[in-house]
């Protein structure tokens, strides 16, 4: 492999949300590592980092979505409160009058 | 005048221990029952004016009572003195515009007598009548007092007024009758009955009020009964006016009152001049009202962490905030009616004291509690950021070491290591460096996801793996079982088809029970996310961790809404009660019913309820929509499959080349120490795991074992629980929590193995506590 694959296994490994202590027990084992198992190594990070990439930008498009309907949200609660005050107050009213 | 039957009453009341203290009132000549009666009665303004007569007709004395609109009519028998000497003409007036019952103090006996006494003198007495009079110094007995009896006091008459007026002090203040022996001094009594004595002194009474309105901090702040009873009536007099200027000004908005509030720091500290002879330091000038804004917990925390206790900060909180709490509880009995404030104030005045007393004292809990987490966020953080600089050591010795050996990927890993730990470092430094603590929560999130992977790491763990990923991978990986494998393959047809007809069945229910609906249509979903667990590598989930992933996915929402909620409801009821009061279909009704709220308490409460329920119901149908919304888009743009397939599986196969169980069992930054330690796989129990090895804190461990057990957001009270228990059960000393153990906490290596069975077992209850 080349000196540039070692070195983004090495980054990529780095920035992948594995568990830290995985991670550590891979960089520490890495000479019991065949060339064919540290390609597989890069292989599967470089697709968990494509991956990552398209995870990030789906949970930032939930956020913004998100940020949107519950603003609408507020919005509707606003409304409903509105229509609450002016029934019960005329239910209220009603019933008081009768008395 | 030795047989105008001039008798004090007697009540003696039970202290316990075989004690008792005896109550002499002696204004009971005023009782016509006690042998004379009243004649030639007349009645001017709040004056009486009447003669006591014997039976044979003959003028005991005549008694002119200046205080007389301070007895309640409907209970004569009962209401023989008011204690209020400093009633004004407006409190006449009020008095008698039927508000009078709200300024007598009908309970003419103990201490009240004592001071009724003494001011009734001042007034009107009739025995020492057209005699100048002289309020002496309070004397207080401090040895044995034999009291006076009805033909001692009846011989007293003959003495000078100010003897005589000591010596109606005296019993009343001394507590004894007859001729038995006082046992106790009143400092003792004082000591073991301290609400007693508060309940009835007028001079506390206002310090009480000072105190609550933040005028002073403590009553040695301004401690009137140290003084002589005449300037405890005078300062008493000046405090209560200055009290009535702060409390009953309620036009004044809070922020104006605030900005007052130094003003009568000042006048305060001028009193306490006047009557102690210093300045008052606590109270000066310099000194401002502390806001939460204001509040130096920085510098505080700075220096407690100087001072080598970096908890004193957080136990002065705590400290604070249950001194808060348990001053709210004491407030929520009093009313307009009770004893603490009867008689000092209007009544409509003393209800809206307590009402911004009752809001102040909550607005400092809330604030109080907010400063706590700051604090326990605060406090983590010093122990992160220790952490992280033991680890950057350790990668610099690793790179050092990779570079020496000439290996390019570990060379690579550990400058990559080494920049995201001084980033790390960095930005927590600036937090704490930067004084922001009040924000400091939010401003971890932020650094959390201030960079991409630091957003991915905190999402996609609890999105995609459910919470599952912190606590369990390394687990499936130790166990070197195939688990994974299989349950990537493994279908969830019968769990599918379950769902399918309870959603099929809530098709039907459709545009009648929305929320029934929301349910089932989340039942749904629950299925589908259960097999993307599934495949993820949780062949178990239960309910909980659909429950937790709904959590996640809109908790922080919810907080935000709950607020919003809440100042809804709250201008709702406010509008609906302003509607009514200003109707003009109602005018009839206020009319008939004047001074009555044209809403009861209760009924304004079961209105508020169904406004929130309302409210809470919309919430609860964006929070189904945002779990739609998450599934469609993971559908839609992600191969659910990936990460099992591309990590899972690919390092299982990498892993399994290369002796996967040795590879993953853990490594310790330490040697083990300890009991309990172990590097064998932890057993687990009833499909939980029972074991962690400790990767930072127990209360870190803590709190990521009950995120990943249910409790997405576990409060402090939650971790404090479920810590106690890992500790006890791991054999951890905490000598804050009083838990012995073989390890000191402070001194625990990474690995250590800790019991969580214990907390598995209290789940239930911890997830009731609040």
């Amino acid at each position: 492999m080349s000196q540039k694959d070692l070195t983004k296994v090495g980054e990529l490994l780095g920035n992948s949300p594995l568990d830290e202590e995985i991670k550590k027990a891979i960089i520490d084992n890495l000479d019991n590592f065949s060339e064919h198992a540290v390609e597989e190594l890069l292989d599967l990070l470089q697709k968990e980092d494509t991956q990552l990439e398209r995870v990030s930008e789906i949970l930032r498009e939930f956020e913004e979505t998100q940020n949107e309907n519950w603003k609408e949200l507020e919005t509707d609660q606003q409304t409903q409160a509105s229509k609450l005050v002016n029934q019960i107050a005329t239910e209220i009213e009603d019933e008081l009058t009768k008395q | 005048m030795a047989e105008n039957k001039f008798t004090p009453k007697v009540e003696q009341k039970d202290l316990g221990d075989g004690k008792s203290l005896n109550i002499i009132d002696h204004r009971a000549y005023l009782d016509p029952s006690d042998g004379l009666e009243r004649d030639n009665e007349s009645k001017e303004g709040g004056v009486e004016s009447y003669d006591m007569v014997d039976a044979k007709g003959k003028v005991a004395f005549h008694v002119t009572d200046k205080l007389a609109y301070l007895k309640d009519e409907s209970e004569a028998e009962s209401a023989k003195v008011g204690s209020n000497p400093d009633a004004s003409n407006e409190d006449v007036r009020l008095a008698q515009e039927s508000e009078k019952e709200t300024i007598i103090n009908a309970d003419a006996k103990g201490k009240d007598a004592t001071d009724a006494l003494a001011l009734y003198d001042q007034y009107d007495n009739p025995i020492i009548k057209d005699q100048e009079i002289a309020i002496p110094e309070r004397v207080e007995p401090s040895e044995e007092i034999k009291t006076e009896t009805k033909s001692k006091v009846v011989e007293s008459s003959t003495k000078r007024p100010t003897e005589e007026i000591k010596d109606l002090e005296k019993p009343v203040i001394g507590d004894v009758t007859g001729d038995v022996k006082m046992t106790k001094t009143p400092e003792v009594i004082k000591e073991e009955n301290p609400r007693k004595e508060l309940d009835v002194s007028p001079s506390q009474l206002v310090e009480k009020f000072l105190i609550l309105s933040g005028l002073i901090d403590k009553y040695e702040d301004f401690p009137i009964l140290s003084l002589s009873s005449q300037q405890q009536e005078e300062a008493s007099y000046e405090l209560r006016e200055m009290a009535k200027r702060y409390f009953e000004t309620d036009r004044r908005s809070r922020e104006e009152q605030s900005e007052k509030i130094n003003d009568y720091k000042k006048e305060i500290s001028a009193l306490h001049t006047k009557y102690f002879g210093t300045s008052k330091e606590e109270i000066s000038e310099s000194e401002t009202i502390s806001t939460p804004e204001s509040v130096s917990i920085d510098s505080h925390y700075e220096k407690s962490i100087d001072d080598g206790d970096p908890f004193a900060r957080l136990n002065d909180l705590k400290a604070e905030l249950v001194s808060k709490e348990k001053e709210l509880l004491d407030l929520a009995d009093a009313n307009e009616d009770s004893m603490m404030f009867k008689g000092l104030f209007k009544p409509r005045a003393i209800k809206k004291m307590l009402k911004r007393m009752r809001e102040d004292l909550a607005e400092d809990i809330q604030r109080l509690k907010k400063e706590i987490e700051a604090e326990l966020a605060r406090i983590e953080f010093k122990k992160v950021l220790t952490q992280l600089h033991i680890d950057l050591e350790n990668a610099k010795a690793s790179l050092e070491k990779a570079r020496m050996s000439a290996k390019p990927m570990e060379t690579a890993f550990y400058e990559n290591e080494i920049k995201r730990l001084e980033q790390e470092i960095n930005e927590i430094e600036k937090l704490l460096d930067g004084g922001i603590v009040n924000k400091i929560k939010s401003a971890w999130e932020s650094f959390k996801n201030s960079n991409r992977w630091g957003f991915i790491k905190e999402r996609a763990k609890g999105l995609l793996t459910f919470g599952y990923w912190e606590f369990h991978q390394a687990e499936k990986f130790r166990s070197g079982t195939n688990k994974v494998a299989q349950s990537i393959d493994r279908q969830t047809t019968e769990q599918e088809a379950l769902v399918d007809e309870e959603a099929r069945q809530a098709d039907k229910t459709k545009g009648t029970e929305a929320h029934r609906l929301g349910l089932y249509s989340a039942l749904k979903e629950a299925g589908e996310m259960k097999k993307t667990l599934d495949i993820a590598g949780n062949n178990n989930p239960d309910a909980s961790q659909y429950e937790e992933l709904s959590q996640q996915i809109s908790n922080r929402k919810r907080e935000e809404n709950d607020l919003l909620i809440n100042g809804i409801t709250e201008r709702a009821i406010n509008d609906i009660i302003q509607r009514l009061e200003t109707s003009s279909k109602l005018q009839g009704y206020r009319t008939a019913h004047e001074g009555k709220s044209v809403i009861i308490p209760e009924r304004l409460e079961m209105i508020r309820q169904k406004i929130k329920e309302s409210l809470d119901g919309l919430r609860f149908k964006q929070e189904v929509d945002d779990i739609k919304t998450y599934k469609a888009m993971i559908r839609e743009n992600l191969d659910p499959k990936w990460w099992a397939r591309y990590i899972y599986g690919g390092l299982e196969t990498i892993l399994g080349s290369v002796a996967l169980k040795l590879i993953l069992t853990p490594t310790p930054a330490g040697p083990p120490m300890g009991v309990g330690y172990t590097t064998t796989v932890p057993p687990k129990i009833d499909g939980g795991i029972t074991d962690a090895y400790l990767k930072d804190t127990v209360w870190g461990e803590a709190k990521r074992f009950l995120a990943s057990h249910g409790i997405s957001s576990p409060s402090n009270a939650q971790i404090l629980e479920a810590s106690k228990t890992i500790s006890s059960e791991s054999g951890v000393i905490v000598p804050e929590w009083g838990i012995k153990g073989a390890i000191l906490h402070t001194k625990m290596h990474a690995g250590y193995l800790l019991k969580m069975g214990g907390v598995l077992k209290k789940l239930a209850m911890i997830k009731a506590i609040i």
